[in-house]
């Protein structure tokens, strides 16, 4: 997003670090705490793959012991593979070909092995994880609309998309690898501990250094990676944008100030990235300094025992094997923590995401009714979007009987979407009710309430599938025929035969593929095929040529016809037909009565008119702000 | 004056030369971003000097242990002495040796890790910069031929792909290729035979893996097929929360999603098993270099031209080698997987844009706007968008673009400020008295300045108000950011939002309607004072009431100022084709019928049909 500032204020852009990130304004809305015991969450979900786990650590325990054949082929011929004759040393033939073939079979056994392993693995991960992203998916159906208007649809498409792919490395990859670890260090030190005590003592006086080292690493590894992550998301989503705008910066000629911004959240992310580098990445270096001073205290106490003839030459080989057997494994811990801090860090967001409860749920004993006469009552509402956002409806009141078709007008951003989202239910009003039948719509199911009160947006989203496919999502049990008939009674059926697929034709991504007008008479359908006993019309705006126009125009009164009808009504057409017109302003009822009560008053409705029937220069009307 | 088009489009940035260098152009699409690393040769080779550093101490490591092995074999390390006391002053040797070596290899190595990330961050750097130039310089003929979805795709997820076959150059590519030779040249000094087999395994192995990746590519991209059915369902189930809640559709979305994912899941597992039984089969043949080590190193040792501890060195030279080739299948798979990512990044910056600015300055005053005989094509096979078109406005002219939907009224549009250039015919910007001149030979960002297109999809930043409008012109002053506002009838959207123009509105802030995006869209392009603003649609999500009220705003104060300003309007509406002193009827790709809405009414039957207005004519 190009933040468009001269070049040197450095203050606003500190000031802008400030700004609550996107995971705090999740956790506004989650209302609970992210840190929590990721731990007792995690396990859970391993549930329906016990087998396979169990599975994986046997094959586990097997590669461990590959892991420690090897070196014991090597101590067998270093000890035993050898006849010492009259020219030297000459090798024992058949016993040394044992031990080669023994290596031998031990690595196909180690990589064969390792691929059932990682098979079965990945199928543990392949289930788990698409449960979990179903689970997201689901849970994030249930949320309510607030939540959809505050976050990023990036953000909420990416915990049940990336964010779940990065639990694999912890979740199933983890604890075989964690396993493994603590098995190949165990073995590696019970057997240094066999061929000599002093040899094992001399390696494990490291482990109280590496101990300390890998909690410090851990801490500062966890706590790098959400700020590489928030920074990496700030530049991405300025590409985003800048492709989305591109056009405006054109034609503005704000390229070079967009590219330098572009640059400056790049290098932020850079520095940060080499800034939790230069913090953390001295672990493996040390590592591998721990580990040589195992070998050198190897020499040392290996060498008295040779020099003491307590170890044998082959033992003291074999243990150089077992000094790196046992320190791979804790070097491998340092990997394994921090993709635990990167999964935990992810495992957060996403449990915060399905620790999100609804912000409007069902009552107890909420009612579906099976059927309304479609009375609808707004009384006395006030509703702001957010507490610190003045009011957008100010209470607010107004009847609309059964049967009855009511016309909102009033310019543009004053709140007639509003009464929509209030009305469905998107949103709940602090003060008064909205009632339907004369109940608190609180007191229905959504599902109910919803039922009988069809809406028609503003949007008009469709869903990726054929036209037909699209109807059938208000009427599932209809047949093909049916929902045809539908479109036929709308008199729209011969626009729609004559898309490239007619009925059949794919509409593309959220109805991309089809044009405005198009959409939104599939949208006009999709509504009369519900049948609801109230219906909500929010007047698409745009532009539309007059032919789809009138056709629109027809379906509307088509569709409204026998039901309760609210119609956000930007055209006069559509003011024209309604049998009362509601005037808002600013929030509240400015006006209210039929066409004609309206005109006579020579009030705003009579302005707005007169805007409309004329629009041209003599009609200038006065600024909106005095309308009322 | 912005002259950034002129400056970027004469000089690419420094990383985008090098990827046109003749000699890197026709190389792999990874090679080529690789190639960026010749615009930074010094820190390149200090990396690359710091990782053969690193390797070649952990060579002379290896070796330093095998002699110490070789010692304590000979009873030399700890000796007896005649006292019978031990003398561990050979063994405290090779404890400072070998630890000093260590450290050193330690302090090294964490430079070389540092640096390495600098560097590789340095080229993902320049190459993210030159893919936001490049998005930035294309025109929007090759916008709309690749789409928002595509250019999204391209600039995000193949970049990502090859950002990660990048990030492991360092760590995969180039210490990959150092333990092996670092390890074959232990071998090769213990005695050459003993790297001979070793050399030729991996040689196979590697042989193999990069037969197996093609495969795994395919099956890779069959799975993210499925996957992108997934992703699409999901941010359909996001993005379409309203309608689904309106209709209840809750149930049936998420067993759509769950379709989509089990399909996903299908695609996965068979992935999965092909890359598991197959990989181990390389892995194997590279293991086999230590059973050949170990067999002729017993022979050897048994012949006495090898000793134990230096068989040991060798057997664990080999270790470190089997180790580092295991994982390689996993990187030549993410290569083979970013070569066709690169390959449409560099499309993408190669595509070269014909725009480009000339050096006549614009006249000062007022401008008209004369299109002579402007042919677009379509982009695929389809009729020309515009054909043999031609139209004129007058320096303050207000005239009206009515035309069915996909007449072309947006690319006509688009012309004026060379968002578009036409494959045939002229543009010109200026005035009969004036002269004509064709908007080719003018400078770009001067053009565009003066020329200003409102489109109907009034795309704003997340970013505040403000800034928002200032984008049309950076040095506005207070008083004319709060006129601009209000001459679009915007100041109540302002009034209304937690901190006024401070408000950061878009993702992360505030949502406006499209009525309020619109309207401060509108605000950008009147801050800018243009001397011919194009309203393509920009007007379409507002009411009547306010459209007439901004139209007037914007006529009457030109007329008050004295500097007129020339409106091509695009029009649907009969109120806007009224407001205008002309109105042309744009058909069949070419203006078709010209004059005011009252002549047109009367003698124009598309026009008649267009307006609705059958009726009034009879």
């Amino acid at each position: 997003m190009p933040r468009l500032e001269p070049a040197g204020h450095k203050k606003e852009a500190l000031a802008r670090d400030n700004e609550p990130s996107d995971l705090q304004v999740e956790q506004q809305l989650a209302l609970v705490d992210l840190e929590r015991r990721m731990f007792s969450r995690l396990v859970p979900l391993l549930g329906p793959v016990r087998a396979q786990i169990a599975a994986v650590v046997g094959i586990e325990c097997i590669l461990v012991i590959t892991v420690f054949l090897r070196p014991w082929f090597v101590r067998q011929v270093i000890d035993r593979g050898f006849v010492p004759g009259a020219s030297g040393r000459s090798v024992d033939g058949p016993f040394v070909a044992w031990m080669i073939g023994g290596l031998a079979l031990c690595w196909a056994l180690r990589f064969a092995l390792a691929g059932v392993s990682q098979y079965v693995a990945g199928r543990a991960a392949i289930v788990v994880l698409n449960d979990l992203r179903r689970a997201v998916f689901a849970h994030v159906q249930t949320l309510s609309i607030r939540y959809f208007d505050r976050t990023k649809l990036g953000r909420i498409v990416s915990r049940a998309d990336r964010d779940v792919d990065t639990l694999e490395p912890l979740l199933i990859q983890g604890p075989p690898e964690l396993l493994s670890a603590i098995l190949r260090c165990g073995v590696s030190g019970v057997l240094l501990f066999s061929i000599s005590p002093p040899l094992f003592w001399s390696v494990a006086g490291l482990v109280p250094l590496l101990v300390p080292a890998l909690v410090l690493f851990n801490r500062l590894a966890s706590r790098n990676w959400g700020p590489v992550a928030e920074r990496r998301s700030r530049f991405t989503s300025h590409l985003v944008e800048t492709v989305n705008g591109v056009k405006v910066l054109q034609q503005t000629g704000r390229e070079e100030q967009n590219r330098r911004r572009y640059k400056e959240l790049l290098n932020d992310f850079t520095a940060t990235l080499i800034r939790g580098n230069v913090r953390t990445s001295w672990f493996p270096p040390l590592t591998g300094v721990l580990s040589t001073a195992g070998m050198a205290a190897l020499i040392v106490v290996g060498g008295r025992g040779v020099a003491l003839g307590q170890v044998t030459l082959g033992q003291l080989a074999a243990s150089l094997f077992y000094v790196f057997l046992f320190l791979a494994p804790l070097q491998e811990l340092g990997d394994l923590f921090e993709r635990y801090a990167a999964g935990t860090a992810v495992a957060q967001r996403i449990f915060l995401l399905l620790d999100t409860r609804p912000e409007i749920e069902d009552v107890a004993d909420a009612v579906d009714p099976p059927s309304v006469r479609g009375s609808v009552e707004f009384d006395g509402v006030t509703f702001a979007y957010a507490p610190d956002r003045g009011p957008v409806i100010r209470d607010f009141t107004l009847r609309v009987a059964p049967g009855e078709r009511v016309a909102i007008v009033g310019p543009t951003g004053h709140g007639k979407s509003t009464l929509v989202q209030l009305l469905t239910r998107f949103y709940e009003p602090q003060v008064g009710a909205v009632r339907l039948d004369g109940v608190d719509i609180r007191n229905l199911t959504q599902r109910g309430l919803r039922r009988h009160v069809g809406v028609v947006l503003q949007d008009n989203v469709l869903f990726s599938g054929t036209i037909l496919e699209n109807l059938r999502l208000s009427a599932p049990h209809a047949s093909d025929d049916e929902l045809i008939e539908g479109a036929r009674s709308l008199r729209v059926d011969d626009i729609l035969r004559r898309l490239p697929n007619g009925y059949h034709t794919q509409v593309g991504p959220l109805g991309a593929s089809l044009s405005h007008g198009q959409r939104q008479l599939v949208c006009l359908v999709r509504a009369y095929l519900s049948d609801p006993a109230v219906l909500v019309l929010d007047e698409a705006t745009s532009a539309i040529d007059v032919q789809t126009e009138r056709r629109i125009q027809h379906a509307l009164r088509r569709l409204c016809a026998g039901r309760t009808a609210i119609v956000i009504a930007h055209r006069l057409a559509t003011i024209r037909d309604a049998d009362r017109i509601a005037v808002m302003h600013n929030g509240t009822l400015a006006e209210l009565g039929t066409h004609e009560e309206l005109l006579a008053r020579r009030g705003s409705y009579a302005k707005i008119h007169e805007a409309y029937i004329r629009g041209q220069a003599s009609a200038r009307p006065e600024p909106t702000v005095e309308v009322a | 004056m912005n002259d950034y088009a002129q400056s970027v489009a004469a000089a690419p940035p420094d990383a985008v030369s090098v990827l046109r260098a003749p000699s890197v152009k026709n190389a792999h699409p990874l090679l080529r971003c690789l190639a960026i690393y010749r615009t930074m040769p010094w820190r390149f080779a200090s990396a690359f000097s710091l990782f053969f550093v690193v390797n070649a101490s952990l060579t002379w490591y290896q070796m330093l242990v095998g002699q110490a092995v070789h010692d304590v074999e000979r009873g030399r390390a700890v000796v007896r002495t005649a006292d019978g006391s031990l003398d561990f002053g050979r063994a405290y040797y090779w404890v400072a040796v070998l630890v000093g070596t260590a450290l050193a290899r330690a302090v090294v190595q964490y430079v070389a890790g540092i640096v390495s990330l600098a560097t590789g961050q340095e080229l993902l750097f320049r190459l993210r910069d030159s893919i936001l130039v490049q998005v930035q310089r294309l025109d929007m003929g090759y916008h709309l031929r690749h789409g928002v979805g595509e250019m999204v795709a391209r600039t995000t997820r193949d970049a990502d792909k090859v950002r990660d076959a990048l990030i492991s150059f360092w760590r995969n590519v180039i210490e990959t290729g150092l333990v092996i030779l670092a390890s074959l040249a232990v071998l090769c000094w213990y005695d050459p035979l003993l790297a001979v087999a070793p050399a030729i395994l991996t040689a196979v192995g590697i042989a193999i893996f990069l037969r197996l990746a093609d495969h795994l590519v395919v099956l890779d991209r069959a799975v993210s097929d499925a996957y992108d059915s997934v992703s699409q369902d999901l941010v359909e189930g996001v993005g379409g929360v309203r309608v689904i809640k309106a209709f209840g559709l809750e149930a049936s979305r998420i067993a759509r999603f769950d379709a989509a994912v089990g399909t996903y899941t299908d695609y996965a597992t068979k992935a999965l098993r092909y890359s598991t039984s197959r990989i181990p089969l390389p892995q194997v043949v590279v293991a086999l270099g230590q059973v050949w080590v170990f067999a002729l190193g017993a022979h050897l040792v048994a012949s006495g031209r090898l000793n134990v501890g230096e068989l040991v060195a060798a057997l664990l030279a080999m270790n470190t080698l089997i180790f580092r080739i295991e994982g390689i299948g996993r990187i030549i798979q993410i290569f083979a997987d970013a070569r066709a990512s690169a390959a449409r990044i560099m499309d993408l910056l190669d595509a070269d844009t014909p725009i480009l600015g000339g050096s006549h300055e614009l006249p000062a005053g007022p401008l008209g706007i004369q299109l002579a005989n402007v042919r677009v094509r379509a982009a695929g096979e389809g009729e020309d968008i515009l054909r043999a078109c031609s139209l004129q406005v007058d320096p303050g002219e207000i005239v009206a673009i009515v035309g069915a939907t996909g007449s072309g009224k947006s690319t006509l549009a688009a012309l004026l400020p060379r968002m578009l250039d036409p494959d045939a015919g002229h543009v010109f910007v200026g005035s009969s008295s004036g002269g004509w001149i064709d908007v080719r030979t003018l400078q770009l960002a001067a053009l565009r300045a003066r020329v200003h297109v409102a489109a109907q999809e009034s795309f704003l930043f997340s970013d505040t108000v403000a800034r928002n409008v200032l984008l049309g012109s950076p040095d506005a002053t207070t008083a004319e950011l709060i006129e601009a506002l209000r001459l679009a009838w915007a100041q109540d959207i302002v009034t209304n939002l937690p901190s006024g123009v401070a408000t950061v509105i878009g993702d992360r802030g505030v949502t406006l309607s499209g009525g309020q995006r619109q309207r401060l869209a509108l605000a950008r392009a009147l801050i800018a004072r243009p001397s011919v603003l194009v309203l393509d649609d920009s007007t379409s999500a507002l009411d009547a009431l306010t459209e007439q009220s901004i139209l007037h705003g914007v006529r009457d104060l030109a007329r008050s100022s004295g500097t007129p300003i020339t409106m091509l309007i695009v029009a649907s509406k009969p109120s806007t084709a009224m407001f205008a002193d002309r109105v042309a009827v744009l058909q069949g790709g070419s203006i078709v019928a010209e004059g005011s809405h009252d002549e047109l009414s009367r003698s124009s039957v598309t026009y008649r049909e267009l307006m609705g207005i059958h009726d009034a004519a009879a």
